[in-house]
């Protein structure tokens, strides 16, 4: 079946369309699913094209380095590969995927703490200023600007790594409460309470570092 | 439910800028910051931070060949997996056939000890019969089932091979025991050769094939020897003697 599924792979896959509107995702992700769990290889690139966007987006907030995240998206479909047969069916398919995704990238961030924060630092702010530069503004507004947005990254990354998953999962992708406790297995009141938590620490760093000057990167939360 | 303080606004106010709250606890966060100008402006930098979060986050574009990389690696290294682990799988047929042989072979070598093990039951029941006259043990009581009990092969072959004598007891009269006397008596008188020691050994054996076909006792007596002391007489197998002092 594996070695079936490996030639089918390298087809084009256009068998089964993709849904026009947003109220049919979860069905047509359910059929995708149980498709691939059979044995349909067609069915699991469908699932990575439906989802990549959104693992990838996860990842580079966790991580804050898009080489980073391209290596994490990769490892979180191979685990999908590996354990589609262990997911039961009736399950939030994209809790179950978001969970692995932040369980792949803290482990990526576990091997390579040493020289996450620096990357994060220097390679994330040169493709952040690309997303904010506005030639309506003038040089010195840009620049606080810019400094106000490197504090923020900063501060996520001095986050414990479960008040940063909750963060990212609740106020960066938008997720409710509620699927952010099934992605992270925890409670929705453990997740509102790390949320809030994370929250005022984020603001309690920027305005410590904004009355410092916004240069020292090390302060304690 | 309570007027809504300061301290517990002010621990509130995460939830209540990100639309955490609602019911009752959300309505009275409302009115409270309507009328705490403190709390008001906690509210107001929790949204500029959650303002510069989301925008210092913003997702850049990545493109569509990034995405495709991701596709490819993926896919690639699952259909390297699977070319790596068909080895694996003949192995297994390998080490199955393998596992079969020795299995068969392990059948074969017991059926051929099984039959070793029968045929010289057999030859032990001829023995049995042999030695009947003297037992007078019907051959038949010993049963199949002991089988176990009998002597390793080669002591049974040895017996197989070794000729039965059938011992026939005569009984000696008192002139013959008297000469055998003197002729013991006299100096260089018994000169006894091997072969009139070995036709005195064979008047006085004895043999009783008991109920276990594994224990016959062989009682040897010899002839100048008869009428001597009783308790020569239940030795396992005494040395054959040919005087008596």
């Amino acid at each position: 079946m594996v070695a079936e599924m490996s030639h089918l792979f390298l087809a084009n896959a256009n068998d089964i369309p993709a849904p026009a509107d947003e109220e049919n995702r979860a069905d047509y992700l359910t059929i995708l699913v149980t498709r691939a769990r059979a044995g349909d290889a067609l069915a699991f690139e469908r699932i990575m094209l439906a989802t990549e966007q959104r693992v990838v987006s996860i990842a580079w907030r966790m991580l804050g380095n898009s080489d980073d995240a391209q290596d994490a998206a990769q490892e979180v479909y191979l685990r999908v590969f590996k354990y589609l047969g262990r997911f039961r069916t009736g399950e939030d398919f994209r809790g179950w995927l978001y969970r692995i995704t932040i369980n792949v990238c803290h482990d990526l961030a576990r091997r390579k703490r040493s020289v996450m924060t620096t990357q994060f630092s220097e390679i994330d702010f040169g493709e952040a200023h690309a997303e904010i530069e506005d030639p309506g503004t003038d040089p010195e507004t840009r620049t606080l600007r810019q400094q106000q947005l490197a504090l923020v990254r900063r501060a996520l990354q001095v986050l414990s790594t479960k008040e940063r998953a909750a963060l990212v999962l609740r106020d960066l992708e938008g997720l409710s409460t509620e699927e952010v406790a099934r992605a992270l297995g925890s409670r929705p009141v453990t997740v509102r309470s790390q949320v809030s938590s994370a929250r005022a620490k984020i603001r309690t760093y920027c305005e410590r570092l904004s009355r410092r000057g916004g240069h020292d990167g090390k302060t304690e939360l | 439910m309570g007027k809504l303080n300061c301290k517990r606004a002010s621990r509130n106010v995460p939830l209540f800028v990100a639309g955490d709250l609602s019911g009752d606890l959300n309505r009275e966060m409302v009115n409270h910051l309507a009328i705490c100008e403190e709390c008001g402006r906690l509210a107001q930098e929790f949204r500029e931070s959650n303002s510069l979060l989301t925008e210092a986050f913003a997702l850049p574009e990545f493109g569509a060949q990034f995405y495709d990389e991701i596709r490819n690696n993926v896919l690639d290294k699952i259909t390297r997996d699977v070319i790596s682990s068909r080895p694996r799988f003949r192995h297994r047929w390998i080490f199955a056939s393998a596992f079969a042989l020795m299995l068969v072979a392990s059948a074969v070598m017991f059926v051929r000890w099984r039959a070793a093990q029968e045929a010289p039951q057999d030859l032990a029941s001829t023995t049995q019969i042999a030695g009947k006259t003297a037992s007078n043990q019907p051959p038949e009581s010993a049963s199949p089932l002991q089988s176990k009990d009998l002597p390793r092969k080669s002591q049974r072959t040895s017996i197989s091979r070794k000729p039965v004598r059938q011992t026939t007891l005569t009984h000696p009269t008192s002139q013959q025991f008297q000469s055998a006397r003197n002729l013991a008596a006299s100096p260089g008188g018994l000169q006894v050769s091997p072969s009139e020691r070995a036709s005195a050994s064979e008047v006085s054996r004895i043999e009783i094939q008991t109920s276990n076909p594994n224990i016959r006792i062989i009682w040897l007596v010899a002839a100048n020897k008869r009428g001597a002391p009783e308790d020569n007489q239940y030795k396992g197998e005494p040395e054959p003697r040919t005087n008596d002092r």
